[in-house]
């Protein structure tokens, strides 16, 4: 890998990040409506309407509250929220937290199992095991999450009582400390069922990557050399196949990490999760645009990075692979 | 004599002159027997609220049958909406008007929903043309000079007997001018569970969501965590950036108020132990003097004193606290009369002092927000991360968006019951039923429950499906300085056909209450019950009578055109 290729594709992501935050920032003064009736009550006299505008830089200029909103940015200051009237980092980077605890979970399992079964089903073709993985698999990435989860609330959570409701901790518990707060089984506890909805969904990614991957390696001239020298054929199906499989399956984990931190709408909603999907439809309908800003950078960000990353993995694991270009 | 009788008669040209230029403006968008144009009735979108489109759906259906005219949907976005009735750029719509405590008070209902004082007055556009302005969500854009005139005389009236009386016939004059139809009163339906808490206190318009619930509300065991739960968010934890009705519900917890809206809507003496209204140097009845308990205290021990009375007061103004100064810019002055004590000086009588203002504004300790407003570029933003009221409750804790944790505050002089208060933010009514059930939830707070899952819900044992009544109430509201609706005959028509029984019937069975006005039976001390043999029953042929009479004829399609 070339120092000039890291430059050139970091230089590529800044600019991406950029172009997306001037994207952002217009689309949501596009959109129809004023952004001020959200800020602006009816029943505040002219007087309090011109004061709020000011206070919230609302009677400047697009291109002066643009600048004024990257300018901060650099910064990390995302502004104040319309709506709580506390800083937007108070309420996203917490929220920001909470999800990644939420997608690392769901899709630690989901891979882990993804990649189990997609070998499985590999190690199992012609037989029944398979269809019923495959079977399994298609029902999972065919049915909407707002199902499944709604299915499980409705089993796991009210009928057959195992779970809770939703939200992230007990009605009511208060922690001293980040340790506390994290690291406790009744987070845990919270946290099976979304993870599991979540994770339902999420792998069948890996899953289908990694069978169709080893299917592509099973007639590889190597694995001949590996018979030949005596391995046996699991050996030769974890080694030599499932090894060489890995490659596409890493690069979509990093790729769906991304996607997934901003999917996380509706499991996040119907589980009560403190994270950035319910505060982003919350904000959303308010037209907090402040705190929604904030959310899509965050979300774009870590799809931005996460790509970034993935390119970079790719790279390092595959030698073989040479972008155009590179020497 | 001569040059006299010319004068006299060129005035009278004059006159003539400008009358008939009034009424071709007037009747510039009232083409003389052409076809009523349709008229877009703006409504929200299906998903926020299924019941107020299906309201509006079948009195459209209703009055372009009956009457031939040519109603639309127009949807728009809540905020939006709100936006557009504000500035006037719409032909009628539909409303709710939350019941909050201040909105009991007549004077400040009529001020801020009915009050122009110009023709066809809106907030924002016309404000410069119109002297005087007028009401700040006077949707329809109401203008009537002798309903200004009462209002503006039961203003300076503190007797309840004759403020009564003006507020009767105000309410008549709406009734009988129909700005807006007022449809219905919705029950405020909130769900509990009696597993832990029982005895609940009910208040119009806020349910189970008043302070008053929450501080008398009895533990029928040992669990004292009182558990609520809302679909809304808390808002914010400033209490003078607080804009909304269910961030006023938890700042009544925090911080403290002189006076206190109580279970029959009245504005009752909390802080306050005594306060009269005498002559002042603005005038008579002019000047409000309080005392207050001796017995009050800041979360951190400190006493409240008249310096923080004032202090607030000023800062209110000083600042432009959003809700507040509308309000307490009509203290000219305050002025502390002794340690406990201070007169506030109004720049007129205004009998809503004690409901609109003292009710409403949160007594600030001066020793930490005098620092705030030197400090702070822009002190109504301050954040306020850890509040210090005098209220029934200290602040613990605020996951902003999920969780909001409040203690009992062991010095405050009126009984509290819950030990600890938890207010938990659900996302659907499903979802914050189901932990009701569940009992992971005591009580709801806010937006009311819809009637189907409040009636399953209270299927279950330990949960209780609370009807109360409101002040709130649903309306139509119409521009009406805008043809057609600037027509007494045709707005009479629609009320004829206007089927409220029906709508009640099957949009909102069993969980509303009549009303026919803005102040429906739910606010008990300020409803006039006559307005129900005023309002038009439902009779299309009546409706249809009453425009033949007034010249409206009918196309070959039957569809409804201007006299001619």
């Amino acid at each position: 890998m070339s120092a000039r290729y890291l430059w050139a594709r970091t230089g590529v992501m800044f600019f991406t990040a950029a172009a997306l935050l001037a994207i952002q920032f217009f689309l949501f003064r596009l959109m129809p409506g004023d952004p001020t009736a959200s800020v602006l009550s009816g029943g505040m006299t002219p007087e309090v309407q011109a004061e709020l505008k000011r206070l919230w830089g609302l009677d400047q200029s697009l291109i002066l509250q643009f600048w004024n909103y990257a300018r901060n940015l650099v910064r990390l200051d995302f502004g104040v929220s319309f709506y709580r009237n506390v800083p937007v980092q108070e309420i996203v980077l917490p929220r920001f937290g909470n999800t990644i605890l939420f997608m690392l979970t769901a899709m630690l399992w989901a891979n882990l199992f993804g990649v189990g079964l997609g070998v499985l089903s590999v190690a199992r073709r012609h037989r029944p095991v398979e269809g019923l993985l495959l079977l399994l698999g298609s029902v999972a990435r065919a049915t909407p999450l707002f199902v499944t989860g709604m299915l499980c609330v409705l089993i796991f959570a009210y009928h057959l009582e195992w779970f809770p409701l939703g939200g992230m901790h007990q009605v009511g518990a208060l922690y001293d400390s980040f340790w506390q707060k994290y690291f406790n089984l009744d987070l845990a506890h919270h946290l099976v069922l979304p993870t599991f909805v979540a994770g339902l969904f999420y792998f069948t990614t890996p899953f289908f990557v990694m069978r169709a991957s080893m299917l592509e390696h099973l007639h590889d001239d190597h694995l001949l050399l590996a018979r030949a020298k005596g391995a046996s054929p699991m050996q030769v199906l974890l080694r030599h196949v499932a090894r060489n499989a890995l490659s596409p399956v890493i690069t979509t984990t990093a790729l769906s990490l991304g996607f997934a931190v901003g999917g996380q709408v509706v499991v996040e909603t119907i589980f009560r999760w403190p994270g950035l999907g319910s505060e982003l439809v919350f904000s959303t309908f308010r037209r907090d645009y402040p705190v929604v800003q904030a959310i899509f950078f965050l979300i774009s960000g870590t799809v931005i990075l996460m790509n970034y990353l993935a390119d970079l993995i790719y790279l390092f694991l595959d030698p073989r692979v040479r972008y155009e270009g590179a020497p | 004599m001569l040059a006299r009788r010319k004068a006299v008669l060129i005035a009278t040209l004059l006159v003539f002159a400008c009358l008939l230029g009034g009424q071709a403006v007037f009747a510039a968008d009232q083409a003389q027997g052409q076809k009523i144009p349709t008229q877009n009735f703006l409504t929200d979108p299906q998903g926020y609220s299924a019941s107020f489109w299906e309201v509006s759906q079948i009195a459209m259906d209703v009055w372009n049958k009956e009457l031939g005219t040519d109603f639309k949907r127009q949807v728009e976005e809540h905020d939006q909406l709100i936006r557009k009735m504000f500035e006037g750029d719409y032909d009628c719509g539909i409303l709710f008007i939350m019941g909050s405590p201040v909105r009991l008070d007549p004077g400040f209902l009529f001020n801020t929903f009915f009050y122009g004082n110009c023709p066809g007055f809106y907030n924002r556009i016309p404000r410069s043309q119109c002297p005087g302005g007028g009401g700040a969500l006077n949707f329809p854009g109401y203008f009537n000079p002798e309903f200004n005139r009462l209002l503006k005389a039961q203003d300076r009236i503190f007797d309840y007997a004759e403020r009564k009386a003006i507020t009767d016939k105000m309410v008549e004059m709406i009734v009988q001018d129909r700005p807006a139809l007022v449809l219905f009163s919705p029950y405020v339906l909130h769900l509990m569970n009696t597993s832990h808490w029982k005895n609940e206190k009910g208040m119009p318009g806020e349910g189970l969501g008043s302070a008053w619930n929450v501080m008398g509300i009895e533990p029928t065991g040992q669990d004292k965590v009182l558990r609520v739960g809302s679909t809304y968010a808390v808002p914010s934890i400033n209490p003078m950036a607080v804009r909304r009705t269910q961030g006023y519900r938890v700042m009544d917890l925090i911080y403290d108020t002189l006076f206190r809206v109580d279970l029959e809507g009245k504005a009752i003496k909390w802080m306050a132990e005594e306060a009269r209204v005498t002559d002042g140097p603005q005038g008579a009845k002019t000047a409000v003097e309080i005392k207050l308990r001796s017995d009050l205290k800041f979360h951190d021990d400190q006493p409240v004193t008249a310096e923080d009375v004032i202090f607030t007061v000023e800062f209110a103004k000083k600042f432009k606290a959003p809700d507040l100064y509308n309000y307490v810019k009509r203290v000219v002055k305050a002025e502390k009369t002794g340690p406990l004590s201070l007169t506030l000086h109004l720049a007129e009588p205004w009998s809503g002092v004690f409901h609109v203002l003292l009710s409403k504004m949160y007594i600030l300790p001066e020793h930490i927000w005098a620092k705030i407003a030197e400090t702070e570029k822009e002190p109504i933003l301050w954040p306020n991360p850890q509040p210090v009221g005098s209220g029934p409750f200290k602040f613990v804790s605020w996951d902003k968006g999920a969780q909001l944790v409040l203690a009992k505050n062991p010095a405050y002089f009126a009984p509290v019951n819950p030990e600890k208060l938890v207010r938990v933010k659900f996302e659907s009514m499903e979802m914050l039923a189901a932990a009701i059930e569940k009992g992971e939830i005591d009580l709801q707070w806010g937006e009311p429950m819809t009637s189907a899952i409040a009636e399953r819900a209270s299927a279950k044992p330990n949960v209780k499906a609370v009807k109360l009544p409101n002040h709130g109430f649903v309306m139509f509201t119409f521009r009406c300085s805008k043809a057609p609706y600037n027509d007494p005959a045709f707005m009479e028509a629609l009320e004829y056909c206007l089927p409220r029984g029906l709508i009640m019937k099957r949009v909102y069975p069993g969980i509303a209450q009549e009303a026919v006005s803005p102040i429906p039976p739910g606010n008990k001390a300020w409803h006039n019950p006559r307005v129900f043999e005023l309002a038009r029953p439902y009779d299309p042929e009546k409706g249809r009578e009453v425009l033949k009479r007034a010249g409206y004829t009918w196309d070959a399609q039957g569809k409804l055109c201007y006299p001619k």
